[in-house]
């Protein structure tokens, strides 16, 4: 302006002249300004601006124009800028301007999704949209540039990016199991489930997600398994109901973990099989061909092979084959025991059974059925094995045919022993008759089995015999009824027992006769012979052998041969005495008669046989029998002396008087050898036997004797009392009574004592 | 200051003034953040907003006030100034001079309400209130007209142009 001023004064002439217009341009320099700040501002935001995107949506709830933002990774990476729908209504179309770092995302691998509250049970997401509104999502994997998308109608659950570790299982069919879904390796979750959905086969999938540190856990061989939410158990611990936690429940969830040696990692989208349950992924060995008879109760997928009571197999298919009218089968096997299946494997279906022998596999009524496997020897690798359908207790006859000892009974004849019917030792039962049959023979043989444990127990002189249903036994005076148990009342059983020492032989005996009962079975195996005139009350198997009132035996046949009865008889071992050569056996039968009743209890238990032992070294299978009435007489085996006379009215029944006292008894009258003398036997009862000394006198007391005068007579009448007649004897004072007689000395028999016989008054203890 | 700057400047200042009246109604004046939404305003999108909740009048008061008052004085502005040296209806011109005079000084209330605004509503994270660069550009308009019409003295309008002078 100062140089206006002097021009001013230099024209001051009140001419006005226009002024310089340059000199004042510079005002102009505010529009400029403003131009150029306003210019800037707007071409930086147009700078800022990324492509223009559509995206269409089923429905595009709370999405404003201009309002809602594009969010990736929680970074406004975009806005609304119109939400439209499409010409036919169906579709909303919403065009998001994208920032420009965003443009990126304008490719055509990207997702976009509207983000909304999610709150249930199960997640709890978006909660941030609650507050900020609905927002549009997006994430991405790259791909080349595209501006038209379809939104997801859901929200992914993670964020996919380049190179996420992702697998898929696929099955026949997929369990409850919601996406989100944890996946968990060992209990640790490693991943979600992305993707429900069906390959292109049709066959349902499901795609995880497993987070990449943990990528490691998931090797070629990992096996998955849907986590069972809940588990209602059933079993020895009553009802039990497991639940694996609420989000399992609720959205069910995956297990997966591999086997046996882990194997590589498994690259990105492996593919991998997804069992029914843990036990199904578990049992990830070989697949076996297994034939069953019968196919009840089997159940893809949940029957189980068991090896000694533990599962370690599964049943993977089950299928009729018409052709071969059985069922095929195939199972796996936990990987470790692939080896010891083989071509000698047992397979066995278990089911339950309710018969007479009992209730059986009663645990498979709630388990259901299952199969047990026994190892086989010498079996050869083979995929293709045969199973058996039978009962938990042939299994358990099949286990004892295993392991136990299988012995032979033979018999004339097998009542009411069925297969099946228990072999009892001392009351327990130790074994199964396996089976009833025929041998070559043509005898009943019992096929027995012994289970293992109690193999020792068979021994070269153990004695079988059967069990009868019930036995009902009258003793003296007693009615006994012998009831065993109503197993055995139904079907009988094989009972045994060892007696006396046990003799272990070399080879183990496993050919038994079955006696008919324990009496003849306890009876010494080689029988003797005994020779009766008569066989009157003698029974065979029922008839006894008794030494000192105790059965030491049994008859076991009675038979008449000739002119006598042969009765063959068996006595219990460690009564060896009794088979020496002079041996005494007697039948006892009940006598009635003036001097007494005798054999009285032979009423009610029978006639029986009275043994007594001999003192000969040799022994004899073959006796002859005496009958008598009083077994007491037998009975003293005490000492045997014999009394020679002329002749003698006394006959064996005789009693033996020491003063007045009887203490023998005469048994047999014969003829000496030379036929001159009569020869009364006597038995002085042992607790007497000391009485007789070698100077012993016997004299004849029977009968009436009557002295008249110098004349002495004897009247001979069979006296009523004695019919048999009466022995009397006495022993010298002790100087002269000589030593004490022994067995079988020989007396005189006076007929009448002299005078002072009868003052000897010796005193002679008993030897005890 | 020359008569011939006043009308320069004048000229000049409502030259800048239409020129800054674009970014201050396209950029937003302000950002409110509630509860986390984030709504960048302009001074039309907040009588929008007005209007959609409902205030109609005060939608219409604020649209008269911040929206079209601006540019009705930067277009009377305009036209006095085309006016100028010309003998026509110069008693309007001054009583609008004088009208504009007047309510120049209302004009700032809008930022002035802005800044107190901005100054107050910080709420952490429930509401914030932030001022935008529109806000800017929205008071350099509103300088640009009150200097305008503050610097075109109303004697002005009397002065006859040079050309018609000679």
């Amino acid at each position: 302006m100062n140089t206006e001023e002097p021009k001013r004064e230099k024209e001051d002439h009140g001419e006005i002249v226009a002024t310089h217009t340059g000199n004042i341009a510079w005002v102009w320099i505010f529009p400029i300004l403003a131009a150029m700040v306003a210019g800037w501002l707007f071409w930086k935001q147009w700078e800022s601006l990324g492509p223009k995107i559509e995206i269409t949506f089923e429905d595009a709830p709370g999405i404003q124009a201009g309002k809602t933002q594009l969010l990736y990774r929680g970074v406004k990476s975009g806005s609304v800028e119109a939400v439209e729908l499409d010409k036919d209504l169906n579709h909303v179309v919403v065009k998001v301007q994208l920032e420009a770092f965003a443009a990126e995302l304008a490719s055509k691998n990207t997702d976009f999704w509207i983000e909304r509250p999610v709150i249930s049970l199960t997640e709890l997401n978006g909660l941030e949209s609650i507050i900020q509104g609905n927002s549009i999502q997006a994430r991405t994997q790259g791909g080349p540039p595209e501006t038209q998308f379809t939104g997801l109608n859901k929200q992914p659950l993670l964020p996919l990016e380049k190179g996420a570790f992702t697998i898929r299982l696929q099955s026949k069919t997929i369990p409850l199991i919601n996406r989100g879904a944890p996946v968990y390796n060992r209990g640790i979750k490693v991943g979600v489930v992305r993707k429900k959905g069906f390959d292109e086969k049709g066959r349902p999938t499901l795609d995880l997600y497993i987070d990449k540190e943990y990528r490691s856990t998931v090797r070629t061989n990992s096996q998955f398994w849907p986590i069972e939410a809940t588990a209602l158990q059933l079993g020895q611990q009553g009802l039990k109901l497991d639940i694996a936690g609420i989000d399992a429940l609720i959205q069910g969830g995956i297990s997966f973990d591999h086997f046996g040696e882990p194997g590589a990692e498994a690259a990105s989208n492996s593919v991998f099989e997804f069992s029914l349950n843990e036990f199904d992924a578990r049992t990830c060995g070989k697949t076996f061909t297994v034939l069953f008879q019968e196919g009840r109760g089997l159940i893809a997928g949940a029957t189980k092979v068991c090896y000694l009571g533990h599962p370690i197999g599964l049943i993977d298919s089950v299928e009729a084959v018409p052709a071969s009218h059985s069922v095929k089968t195939t199972m796996r096997f936990y990987p470790e025991y692939d080896a010891i299946v083989d071509s000698a494997t047992k397979l066995s279906l278990v089911c339950p059974r309710i018969s007479l022998e009992g209730v059986t596999g009663l645990d498979t009524l709630i388990t259901g059925v299952y199969i047990d496997m026994q190892p086989g020897v010498g079996g050869k690798p083979a995929t293709e094995l045969l199973g058996r359908t039978i009962s938990d207790r042939e299994w358990q006859t099949i286990q004892d045919e295993r392991n136990g000892m299988l012995l032979t009974l033979y018999a004339h004849k097998l009542p009411t022993i069925d297969k099946g019917a228990p072999v009892f030792h001392r009351g327990l039962t130790v074994g199964t008759v396996l089976k009833k049959s025929l041998d070559s023979n043509d005898r009943a043989t019992l096929q027995v089995v012994i289970k293992p444990e109690f193999r020792h127990l068979i021994s070269g002189n153990s004695r079988f015999w059967r069990i009868p249903a019930t036995s009902v036994k009258i003793g003296p005076g007693v009615l006994h009824v012998e009831l065993e148990s109503v197993e055995a009342l139904l079907q009988g059983g094989v009972q045994f027992e060892s007696f006396g020492t046990s003799i272990k032989s070399e080879s183990p005996v496993s050919e038994f006769q079955l006696f008919d009962d324990k009496k003849t079975a306890q009876a010494e195996s080689t029988p003797i012979r005994i020779r009766f005139d008569n066989g009157r009350g003698l029974v065979a198997g029922r008839s006894e052998l008794r030494y000192l009132g105790v059965p030491v035996g049994i008859v076991e046949n009675v038979e008449t041969k000739g002119q006598y009865v042969w009765v063959v008889a068996r006595l219990n071992s460690g009564y060896d005495a009794l088979r020496s050569q002079d041996a005494v056996y007697s039948v006892v039968r009940p006598n009635i008669s003036l001097q007494g009743i005798t054999g009285l209890e032979t009423l009610v238990s029978g006639v029986y046989i009275e043994c007594t032992p001999g003192s000969s070294k040799k022994m004899a299978t073959s006796f002859v029998g005496k009958t008598t009435f009083d077994s007491e007489e037998i009975t003293p085996t005490g000492l045997s002396v014999k009394l020679k006379a002329e002749g003698s009215p006394i006959n064996p029944g005789a009693s033996i008087y020491y003063r007045g006292i009887s203490v023998g008894r005469i048994t047999e009258k014969t003829l000496s050898l030379d036929g001159r003398d009569v020869l009364l036997t006597g038995v002085i009862n042992r607790k007497y036997s000391h009485l007789v000394h070698e100077n012993t006198k016997f004299w004849d007391a029977s009968g009436l004797k009557a002295t008249v005068g110098f004349l002495k007579f004897r009247i001979q009448t069979g006296s009523v009392i004695a019919p048999d007649g009466q022995v009397c004897f006495a022993t010298p004072d002790n100087a002269a009574m000589g030593p004490a007689s022994n067995d079988g000395d020989t007396f005189t028999l006076y007929s009448e004592p002299q005078a002072d016989w009868a003052k000897w008054n010796p005193s002679i203890p008993t030897k005890e | 200051m020359s008569p011939r700057l006043r009308l320069q400047l004048a000229r000049a200042l409502v030259v800048t003034g239409f020129i800054l009246y674009l970014p201050a109604n396209l950029l937003p004046v302000m950002t409110i953040t509630i509860t986390g939404v984030v709504e960048p305003l302009t001074v039309m999108g907040g009588v929008q907003e007005l209007y959609h909740t409902g205030l109609v009048p005060v939608a219409g008061i604020v649209f008269l006030a911040s929206g079209v008052l601006p540019v009705v004085k930067l277009l009377i502005m305009a036209w006095m100034l085309a006016l100028h040296g010309s003998d026509q209806s110069r008693p309007l011109r001054m009583a609008l001079h004088a009208f504009l005079l007047k309510i120049g000084t209302w004009a700032m209330i809008d930022i002035f309400l802005l800044s107190i605004l901005t100054a107050v509503g910080q709420l952490g994270i429930l509401a914030s209130v932030r001022a935008e660069p529109g806000a800017l550009f929205y008071s350099a308009l509103l300088v640009c007209s009150i200097l305008a019409v503050d610097i075109y003295k109303p004697y002005m309008i009397w002065q006859d142009s040079p050309k018609k002078a000679q």
